[in-house]
């Protein structure tokens, strides 16, 4: 059995534009190997294909070469590039988790519930599943008032840290981060890097992109560069 | 795991149909209309499978046979040719080699259909409570009491007043009347749900609330969905998997956020691209 959660090797992602007949060059392949606990950075400039890649590992866009092999709870290595359709959404269910800044709100859950939802759709009990969101409601400092009201109705920064509430309360042994930091409060900054530190202690291993490079050198076990292709290169 | 439904070569051919309907249509000649006998070629060789407890889009704009695909396995129409098997409780039904009167067994008992007209899914001569009550009979349920409150129950939960239970649905504004449709088709706890277009055509903000309560209703009960809608807010909302069709053809499939993000085929792309 492998020691790593996730062990990707030659990872890469381009387009192709059936309008324009038009090959958008791929991020050049990465590779790495997470372990528990670890997180690794994906670092390089902006248009290079850092949030591509992470997608990619997700399964939101279909990755163009590599392999993404990742070690379920049970022991078994799947491919995630690869492996089908129900085996994807049933580990993104209970395993693999994904954090963006935008939080799609469901306009009739109150904040509380929108935490609780992923924990109660795993069948965790209800009592249970709010005591775990009220836990990581608070340490996102998002005001008790607020918990029984819609997110909907939330300024920015709020929905960003009910949306990372939500996917910590979920967890998982894998979760990707796309720029879970940016556009917060240096206060609100601090609480999510305190929540991502604890996840890492608790065995989570993450990839993540961040854009601040402080973040960067006190959170990342590895950093991995991504560039892209240049266009004549793809073009062959 | 056996998916609660299989779709093999599901064929429906309008008109008298020949031997080159299907290789002379379709995304690459740009029609559905065989250019040789003038058949129009509705679905063409479409396959796929739903699985248990799953919610399943099936996306295209209007003509490319997605609701004519759910018609057919909603007995609404029969196939041309190909095959579909439905899973129930471990015994398999193959739907096109059962007889009329099984078929309508089936539809009664263990499948649902919202349509997007509730005048097709619902008597609006009789009251709302008598609509669901209609389904209980013909699922075998005959006592009065246990109908009545079985119907303000769903009614209640599908957030229809139980102060206009007794009332006629074309009453009713179109909200409510979906509402209705849709209490009537949870009503026998069928484990299959076909839904054709139930936004289509009401307000956004009554839109989102059906919506969310198809959700939670999907999360309480565990029930299989078929999804047939050209509105990828609808496909984002409420699915997992999205099969993308056109001319009558699956032209592509994928996780929705795949299909939504990423897609492959450059009709998904256009269609994707040209969402507002």
């Amino acid at each position: 059995m492998s020691d790593f959660i996730l062990s990707v090797k030659g990872l890469g992602k381009g387009f192709y534009l059936h309008d324009r007949a038009k090959h958008i060059p791929a991020a050049v392949g990465i590779s790495f190997d997470l372990r528990a606990g670890e997180l690794a950075a994906l670092v390089g400039p902006s248009g290079a294909g850092k949030s591509s890649l992470l997608k990619a590992i997700y399964r939101s866009y279909v990755p163009s070469e590599g392999v993404v092999n990742y070690t379920t709870a049970a022991g078994d290595v799947v491919d995630l590039a690869h492996a089908p359709e129900t085996q994807i959404t049933a580990l993104r269910r209970s395993e693999i988790g994904f954090v963006t800044q935008f939080l799609h709100c469901l306009p009739r859950l109150t904040t509380l519930d929108v935490v609780a939802r992923p924990l109660l759709q795993q069948g965790v009990a209800r009592a249970e599943a709010h005591e775990v969101a009220a836990e990581m409601l608070d340490a996102l400092a998002i005001p008790k008032q607020l918990w029984d009201a819609t997110p909907a109705t939330f300024s920015g920064g709020e929905r960003q840290r009910v949306n990372i509430a939500r996917s910590f309360a979920q967890g998982g042994r894998l979760m990707l981060l796309d720029e879970p930091t940016a556009s917060l409060d240096p206060l609100s900054r601090e609480k999510v890097c305190a929540m991502i530190e604890r996840a890492k202690a608790q065995g989570t291993a993450m990839v993540a992109i961040f854009h601040d490079m402080e973040i960067v050198e006190r959170l990342a076990d590895q950093k991995i560069t991504v560039t892209r292709k240049a266009f004549a290169e793809a073009a062959e | 795991m056996t998916p609660i439904l299989n779709v093999e070569h599901l064929t429906r051919i309008h008109g008298k149909g020949c031997d080159r309907c299907l290789t002379s249509t379709g995304p690459e000649h740009d029609t559905n209309i065989c250019p040789h006998c003038g058949s129009v070629v509705a679905v063409a060789d479409a396959s796929f499978q739903l699985h248990r407890g799953e919610v399943l889009g099936i996306m295209g704009e209007s003509g490319s046979g997605k609701s004519s695909l759910v018609k057919m396995l909603y007995f609404d129409d029969q196939p041309t040719s190909g095959r579909a098997t439905y899973d129930l409780d471990g015994q398999s039904h193959d739907l096109f080699s059962l007889n009329e009167a099984q078929q309508r067994r089936l539809r009664d008992t263990a499948m649902g259909m919202v349509y997007q007209n509730p005048s097709l899914g619902l008597n609006f001569d009789i009251s709302a409570g008598g609509n669901i009550a209609e389904r209980l009979l013909m699922s075998d349920e005959l006592r009065y009491g246990v109908i009545r409150e079985k119907a303000r129950a769903l009614l209640a939960r599908t957030e229809v007043p139980p102060a206009r239970m007794d009332e006629l649905p074309r009453n009713f504004s179109g909200g409510m009347q979906q509402r209705v449709q849709i209490a009537r088709a949870l009503s026998t706890g069928a484990p299959l749900l076909f839904l054709d277009e139930v936004t289509t055509g009401l307000d956004l903000s009554v839109q989102a609330r059906i919506l969310d309560l198809i959700m939670e209703l999907q999360e309480e009960s565990g029930v299989s969905m078929l999804v047939v809608t050209h509105d990828l807010g609808v496909v984002r909302h409420l699915t997992t998997r999205t099969i993308v069709m056109k001319y009558g053809r699956i032209i592509e499939s994928g996780l929705t956020d795949q299909i939504l993000e990423d897609p492959q085929a450059a009709y998904t792309q256009q269609l994707v691209s040209s969402a507002l």
